[in-house]
């Protein structure tokens, strides 16, 4: 009725996007997923039903209709004895707390039913969190009930016999065996290998360990902590220090290789101001945005908000930044002589690029600055504090640095040394899993062997933790009393949210226990380390406070300091660069996951099964390659290839990734797990077999064709808009995602609107009227970044199951939302853009129109209401739906469920059993507890006290739901800016959620000319 | 061939064969419905608490033990504390109230027995209704007269959506909530509960999110 007119659509030149390599070639698997509406269908269940065995259930399941009672299960009420204080019952608590990866606290903010914790978000007064959390964060709720965590203290025999045991056992075995005999050794035999913290008890208890044992070695072992930025701190400022980044007022980020949308300890905050400086409330804002360079050998999340970005091998990327430092000496920037000799500008026309980066950067003095990645080599840091300094990056506090100082005294390869010598015969491991990450050269699973005493203190038996002579089950953080430091160095309170489930020990206990301490209270550790911050007076009274808030006002420890820098040792730096492959070799770049971070995820569910945000891979990594590289392979997506490193090889299957630089082949790291859990074990490949200590981010490699392939399970191409619109798939996206250029918004900015033009619709129906909430949402394609926090977000608040690698490759994954990724532009190197797409609550939703049950209708409020009761599983309203947000339940994925992972189920929301369909419902739930909190007040609901679960994670701001009836809320405001747009508008679905256009800010001299992101305007006359 | 009574056989049997579905369909209808299966449940609960003495015969307030009704989703059983406040003092060594001892001691919990259950998809809440005219008797009926509580209505979908769609049936000022003998003739309560579906802006819904989520 109101497709689009032809001569509309023949004017559209708009760019041309596309989900995958498979999408564009138009491959056979791609054809599958797109002409079906729940692929793999055929073979419903994987072992075929016979007939005689169908009629055999069906008869049985008559039979017993009847056995089962009339009434419901008896019911038992276990009031309490008596009352506790502000608890009632079925009304969640929020508790403040903290948690620590890495090194790095993250604040948090609880919500707690009846004394299980069934949520967690960021805590607003962290400024480091801002009240969002990540993807990880998000999952914190599942490790916590994962069933397969350690349940209690075992000890090992020589033979490999496990025994349980317990933590008196182990305390008075320590005692007797290790802490006497080595107080008078000093702890020459002792060696320890920690996870890294910045917990200020933990590392007072350290402190105190090495007073006592002044022998022993304490290693701080991270698998994903690079070398590089100490290595370049101590060379120019003469001491190790923490870079900072403060993106508030940078106009100009040019970031070399740097994640830090995604990696940055302080990434949450970063996005939030990245965002911000992109954030466009009226058309002159666009005047005013931040432009982001990166320079990358992956196509990392970063790199695909980037306004420019260049691909390059990681062993590049250095002299990428030469050519931009030398340029800016040119264009006037004074950077330090003595960097700029160490450096020399490097030739060739991909580096062209730096002349315009550096002049934007040149024109963006003290609002301009440069960041490098972790995992390049000294050198390439050194580089950029002369580059800083000369913007003015540094003296504006966009970058800024804090001493740092070494944790412990010795290296992995130190302890390493000292087992096998024997000159250590105790081996400690805190929370850390060397015997998986540990370099493969140092072979750290058979120095555990070799270790007399082996302890392990983890949240799991792991690879580590299984070959230890004992392992000590440790209490989760939602379990813990302690403390951490956010990346700024503030004091984070961390209380146990629930009793131990398996009565585990904190770190702290632990390493008390180690002194002789073994019945140390966690909490009474906490207070003794932070008692000197509380006035005496009123001590009690500020330790509350503090728990409320979460964190310690004014313990900000890290002081920012303005090191005087010598650029004398850049040279030096420079030398031990890693040398270029050599031809025939291929540059093999390894990587932090974005889900499983180095692994230690890998038995939560919720991470497997999320997609990649760039790959869209679930439940596996694989080896990236070019385009090129894979085509003179013989290789595509799914092949296995031979990764050959340093004369070890890894059979892995290959994928195809755009944009990934030529000549580079990254490898994720964290997969391939042998004792991880039922959900980790045996997912994915482990690339630490290729990683030495030598060369631990970047080494020279080999990639050769191997035999056979392998099932990657890809959400990329499930939700492949109808295959109606298949043929006109061109005009078709640029319907769903829609962009334009900053100067472009600023002379036309209702573009987004006029990409498409429909003819005016004709309704059939006679419209839903509304008195009173209408309920609305709008994503801002533009502050998205793709970071995939508000799907984890979601699992947890709405019970979303895990369906397994095998369902997802069947296009059965669950997600209520997902984003997807388009990318765009030529196959090399194309630009991306991420589009979070959810249930978008039409007011004439197809999926209600052709639901024979009335399974799906609309209510009062403008809501698309699922009502699982009534679904019947004839699924066509996900056959009807043109977003393919409809999700249906082919198994009873929850019914097998655990009594622990039960827990964790929201109590405010359904459970959905098996043939009916689902999707997302707005959180229903927390708008019903906001409308009847407010009818209980007799008050109207207040913008924003409504919240998704998906907006409140979203560190970027860029999902905002309120009510549309309500002119002056926030999402109404939203929704009247010209940049919002109905997608597939054609179909006159008048949705709830409306996109809001992204404005990307490329350099003037490297815009394109014209228009960009839609028509050309001076091709018809259709202004309205 | 055949006696002659045999030609009635395959009308009886078509007969049968008629009568039979609708008979079972019946019965089965009836059978499980919650008027049946619901309505006039009792359970023996552990301690046997008469709401006949506390609520009717003492008159004390539902609210001194169902203490979150007007601020919470569910009404709770109160903790053995309350019950404690009086029995600390007033029959304090019947052995009706062992279990009620017991649990203060040890601070382990009674275990009632739920009576008004709702299916797991149902999120009702009281405080929504309470603090907005519908009365405890509406729905829980004369617990001021019961020994043993039961269920005094069917508690199905077709019973809440009859009060959802004339709200006016029912609705009763705020301060008669608790008032167990609240009943006005059939024109009366009409026009009053008009008057007070305007002045609490009342007007509930009936669309499937109000209580299924």
């Amino acid at each position: 009725m109101s497709h689009p007119a032809k001569p509309a659509a023949s004017t559209i030149s708009g760019p041309e996007y596309w989900r995958s390599l498979d999408e564009l070639a138009k491959t056979p698997e791609f054809q599958y997923f797109m002409e079906r509406e729940f692929p793999g269908l055929e073979s419903q269940t994987g072992n075929s039903v016979t007939r005689r065995s169908f009629l055999k259930l069906m008869a049985a399941s008559l039979g017993l209709m009847g056995v089962t009672a009339c009434r419901w299960p008896d019911e038992k009420i276990a009031p309490f004895s008596r009352a506790v204080e502000n608890r009632i019952a079925g009304v969640p608590v929020h508790y403040a707390s903290s948690w620590e990866l890495a090194g790095v606290g993250r604040g948090l903010n609880v919500t707690a039913y009846e004394g299980r914790p069934v949520k967690v978000d960021g805590n607003e007064a962290d400024p480091n969190s801002l009240g969002a959390a990540d993807l990880i964060t998000q999952g914190l709720i599942l490790e916590m009930y994962d069933p397969d965590r350690s349940t209690g203290v075992v000890r090992r025999g020589r033979d490999g016999v496990a025994q349980r045991s317990s933590w008196g056992e182990f305390t008075s075995w320590w005692g007797e065996n290790v802490l006497e005999p080595q107080r008078a050794a000093q702890g020459a035999g002792i060696a320890v290998v920690s996870e890294a913290t910045s917990s200020p008890t933990v590392e007072r208890l350290r402190a105190q360990f090495l007073d006592m044992f002044p022998k022993a070695l304490w290693c701080t072992w991270e698998p994903l902590a690079a070398s590089g930025p100490a290595e370049a701190a101590e060379a120019v400022f003469g001491q190790d220090v923490r870079t900072h980044l403060n993106l508030r007022g940078a106009k100009v980020i040019a970031s070399f290789d740097d994640d830090f949308l995604m990696a940055n300890p302080a990434a949450l905050r970063l996005t939030r101001e990245f965002a911000d400086g992109r954030r466009i409330r009226t058309p002159e804002d666009a005047k005013e945005m931040n432009r982001l360079w990166v320079v990358e050998p992956n196509y990392s999340v970063t790199g695909s908000n980037a306004d420019h970005r260049y691909r390059m091998r990681a062993g590049d990327v250095g002299k990428a930044l030469a050519a931009v430092a030398h340029a800016l000496s040119r264009n006037g920037v004074a950077v330090a002589e003595a960097a700029l000799a160490a450096v020399p500008a490097p030739s060739g026309a991909e580096y062209d690029f730096a002349k315009t980066l550096a002049k934007d950067l040149a024109a963006h003095q003290g609002k301009a600055l440069v960041t490098v990645g972790d995992r390049q080599p000294a050198y390439v840091h050194a580089l950029a504090h002369a580059v800083n300094a000369a913007l003015g990056a540094t003296s504006a506090g966009l970058v800024a640095y804090t001493p740092r100082k070494q944790a412990g005294n010795a290296t992995l390869k130190m302890v390493a040394d000292a087992v096998r010598s024997g000159a250590a015969t105790t081996l400690v491991v805190i929370g850390a899993n060397p015997a998986y990450t540990g370099p493969v050269d140092e072979d750290f699973a058979s120095v555990i062997e070799r270790a007399g005493n082996s302890i392990h203190l983890g949240l799991f038996e792991d690879e580590t933790g299984s070959r230890c002579l004992w392992h000590l089950n440790r209490a989760h953080a939602l379990e813990s009393w302690g403390d951490t430091r956010n990346p700024d160095g503030t004091v984070l309170l961390q209380q146990p949210v629930i009793l131990p489930l398996y009565g585990g020990k904190t770190a702290a206990q632990f390493i008390a226990a180690l002194m002789g301490n073994g019945e140390a209270q966690a909490q009474a550790l906490v207070r003794e380390t932070h008692a000197a911050r509380f006035p005496e007076a009123d001590a009690e009274r500020a330790w509350r406070r503090s728990l409320h808030a979460g964190a310690i006002e004014g313990s900000a420890d890290y002081r920012t300091v303005t090191p005087k820098a010598d650029f004398a040792k850049v040279a030096e730096l420079a030398a031990k660069a890693p040398a270029a492959p050599a031809s025939g070799e291929v540059e093999v770049v390894f990587a932090q996951d974005a889900k499983l971070f180095d692994g230690r995820f890998a038995n939560n569910g919720w991470l497997q099964e999320l997609p990649d945000p760039m790959t869209k891979v679930t439940w596996d990594n694989a080896a990236l390659l070019d385009s090129v590289a894979a085509e003179r392979l013989g290789v595509k997506t799914g092949s296995m290839v031979n990764v050959e490193v340093n004369g070890r090889t890894l059979a892995m299957a290959a994928y195809v990734m755009p944009g990934i630089a030529q000549g580079t082949v990254v490898l994720n790291l964290g997969y391939g797990r042998t004792a991880a859990g039922r959900v980790g074990n045996a997912v994915g490949f482990n690339t630490y077999r290729l990683r030495t200590s030598a060369q631990p981010w970047i080494a020279a490699g080999k990639v050769t064709r191997a035999s056979g392939s392998y099932k990657l399970a890809l959400t990329q191409d499930h939700h492949v808009i109808d295959s109606v619109g298949f043929k006109e798939r061109e005009k078709r996206i640029p319907q769903m995602v829609r962009e334009q250029t900053a100067a472009d918004h600023q002379a036309h900015p209702d573009h987004a609107r006029h990409v498409v033009h429909a003819t005016p619709p004709v309704n059939l129906w006679k419209p839903h009227e509304y008195t009173g909430y209408k309920w609305g949402m709008a994503i801002d394609l533009n502050a998205c970044t793709g970071c995939n926090a508000c799907v984890v977000a979601c699992n947890a608040e709405n019970n979303v199951p895990i369906v397994g690698k095998e369902q997802v490759w069947r296009g059965r994954e669950m997600h209520w939302i997902r984003i997807d990724r388009y990318y765009r532009g030529a196959v090399e190197n194309p630009q991306a853009v991420h589009m979070p797409l959810t249930c978008v609550h039409c007011e004439n939703a197809p999926c209600e129109q052709v639901c024979p049950v009335a399974a799906t209708v609309h209510d009062d409020e403008g809501i698309n209401v699922m009502v699982y009761n009534r679904c019947i599983g004839t699924r066509y309203c996900s056959n009807n739906c043109p977003y393919k947000v409809r999700r249906f339940n082919f198994f009873s994925y929850t019914g097998d469920l655990t009594e622990t992972e039960k827990m964790r189920q929201n109590p405010e929301v359904t459970v959905r059993m098996r043939g009916v369909m689902e999707k997302c419902t707005y959180c229903y739930q927390r708008i019903a507890k906001a409308k009847i909190t407010a009818k209980n007040e007799g008050r109207k609901v207040r913008d924003g006290e409504i919240r998704t679960a998906c907006q409140v994670t979203c560190p970027a701001q860029a999902i905002v739901f309120g009510d549309l009836a309500d002119r002056e809320s926030q999402v109404s405001k939203l929704h009247a800016q010209a940049r919002s747009y109905e997608t597939l508008e054609f179909l006159h679905l008048r949705q709830r959620t409306l996109f809001l256009a992204k404005v990307r800010n490329p350099h003037p001299d490297l815009a394109p000319a014209g228009h960009d992101g839609g028509h050309s305007h001076n091709t018809g006359a259709h202004h309205s | 061939m055949f006696p002659r009574w045999t030609a009635w056989i395959r009308p009886a049997i078509a007969a049968a064969g008629l009568i039979t579905p609708v008979y079972l369909a019946l019965f089965v209808w009836y059978a499980f419905s919650p008027q049946t299966t619901d309505v006039g449940y009792r359970p023996e609960q552990p301690v046997p608490f008469s709401h006949a003495i506390h609520a009717g015969k003492l008159g004390m307030d539902c609210r001194y033990c169902h203490s979150t009704v007007e601020k919470a989703a569910h009404s709770p059983i109160p903790p053995t504390a309350t019950c404690m406040n009086c029995h600390a003092h007033v029959k304090t060594a019947s052995p009706k109230l062992q279990l009620v001892r017991e649990s203060h001691a040890t601070g382990m919990p009674v275990e009632w027995r739920r009576v008004h259950d709702l299916p797991d998809y149902v999120y009702f809440n009281h405080s929504a209704h309470v603090t907005r005219g519908i009365g405890c008797s509406s729905c829980h009926g004369r617990i001021d007269k019961m020994e043993i509580v039961q269920q005094d209505q069917k508690l199905s979908m077709g019973w809440c959506l009859d009060c959802h769609r004339a709200p006016e049936q029912h609705i009763r000022p705020k301060d008669q909530i608790t008032n167990m003998e609240w009943k006005l003739p059939q024109t009366e309560q009409v026009s009053l509960g008009r008057k007070l579906l305007e002045e609490y802006h009342i007007n509930p819904s009936v669309h499937c999110s109000v209580c299924h989520r």
